[in-house]
């Protein structure tokens, strides 16, 4: 029930955010929002295969080829909006800090094999490690005055989204049991709501280009 | 026991005599929907396979396995098109879209032949609703290869994010369908729901100026 609960409201958040970012972006013609909804569409329809399949036959779906595929695609349309934002001058230096991202993720990698599938573990890894690359290479580029403080919420929340997706998944490594006394549903619920902050920041980096008056690639 | 070789041969057979009796965009767009119907007879055999090897039933397999595969196999034609003859990118949506339709139509043949033709009400909804998610799933894939991104490597990992999409679009279509009563009728109302809404969306003016695809990114 508990499972119910939190992927319902997952999936209710989700579907919320994809259909503000959906207007939006075809309001707009942007491409960020688009990328956006792509990511929303990609993680609700994860969720919904996965709620769906509980429902019917009680169980989870095995092989979980299709949920990991539509999880693994939004981490994906997440790595290519923050590419598209982030704006490296050529010649321009990559920090020595961004390299605690393979590191971290290799790590992480490591410990949850001892849970779960190789193969999975390693594709997580190689997309957490290219999320926390590039939204710490933004945020490091707007500290040192390369880009507007309006791009910093979207690298910040990148970072946040997988702090609590590890958070999520280490979680259910240790705590098995099924109400709201496991931390896994109250950090299910706050990365939803995380969803809002999103569409929030990629508003505000569209604003600013606009304020700039200068051409907008979103 | 449906023989569905000897299904796709007899659709087949006027369409290879279509092939040699058309030229040009008529040509090519029969060679599409013969290439949607081969693609369909392959990813059968792919997906049986797979479901014998990972220990499935035909209904697990139809849930789990056969999304991937088919959505794989739609695509290779397409995408066979594109590498090797370059087409404009205006002509591919058109080839995306028979391909599909060829796709779904041998898949509602082989469905008539193994749970027969009398309930007309029943296929007529099925026939409306595979053809329409076959084609929402493909072009959904096309679009993001022609207009989504613009550099070679964010068109080719938005691809393979598209594919997940319609992958997983299929995946609760097929959920949905294989239940009774009102899931099953949400799942034949939902491509077509999503073909209106693309539509609709597709024919909405823009309120402000496009961005262009070539043009960098100037933040402040």
């Amino acid at each position: 029930m508990t499972e119910f609960i939190t992927n319902g409201f997952q999936i209710t958040v989700a579907a919320i955010c994809a259909a503000v970012s959906l207007i939006r972006g075809a309001g707009l013609k942007s491409r960020s929002y688009i990328l956006l909804t792509l990511f929303f569409g990609t993680f609700l329809l994860g969720d919904l295969y996965w709620l769906l399949f509980y429902l019917f036959y009680s169980k989870t779906p095995n092989p979980s080829f299709i949920p990991d595929l539509s999880w693994y695609s939004s981490y994906l349309f997440l790595i290519i909006l923050l590419v598209r934002t982030k704006d490296r001058k050529a010649g321009e230096k990559h920090s020595v800090l961004l390299f605690a991202a393979p590191l971290f993720t290799v790590a992480m990698c490591l410990f949850f094999m001892q849970y779960g599938e190789y193969l999975s573990n390693i594709v997580i890894a190689l997309l957490m490690g290219l999320i926390i690359w590039h939204a710490l290479d933004g945020l490091l580029l707007s500290f040192k005055g390369s880009m507007s403080p309006a791009f910093r919420p979207l690298f910040i929340l990148a970072l946040v989204f997988c702090g609590l997706e590890y958070l999520l998944w280490v979680s259910s490594c240790i705590w098995e049991s099924e109400t709201f006394a496991n931390p896994y549903y109250w950090i299910d619920i706050l990365l939803s709501c995380t969803f809002f902050l999103f569409v929030a920041a990629v508003g505000r980096i569209l604003k600013a280009k606009e304020d700039c008056g200068k051409e907008v690639n979103a | 026991m449906t023989y569905i070789e000897n299904v796709y041969i007899c659709l087949a057979a006027p369409l290879l005599v279509a092939i040699i009796a058309t030229k040009n965009r008529d040509r090519r767009m029969v060679v599409f929907l013969l290439s949607g119907m081969t693609a369909c007879i392959l990813s059968s055999y792919i997906s049986t396979f797979l479901a014998l090897v990972n220990g499935l039933d035909k209904l697990m397999a139809s849930l789990t396995i056969s999304p991937i595969v088919e959505e794989f196999m739609k695509l290779i034609p397409v995408l066979f098109f594109i590498l090797v003859f370059e087409p404009a990118p205006e002509q591919v949506p058109g080839c995306v879209v028979i391909t599909a339709v060829g796709f779904a139509t041998f898949e509602n043949v082989c469905y008539m032949a193994q749970n027969g033709t009398t309930q007309l009400l029943r296929l007529l909804i099925r026939g409306f609703g595979t053809g329409a998610m076959h084609v929402v799933c493909a072009s959904l894939v096309a679009l993001g290869m022609l207009h989504l991104l613009d550099k070679l490597w964010l068109r080719v990992a938005g691809t393979f994010g598209l594919m997940a999409v319609a992958i997983t679009y299929h995946g609760i279509y097929n959920m949905l369908v294989s239940q009774e009563g009102i899931a099953a009728y949400t799942g034949y109302a939902a491509p077509m729901l999503t073909a209106a809404l693309y539509f609709i969306l597709a024919h909405k003016r823009p309120a402000k100026k496009p961005d262009s695809p070539g043009t960098k990114a100037s933040p402040a």
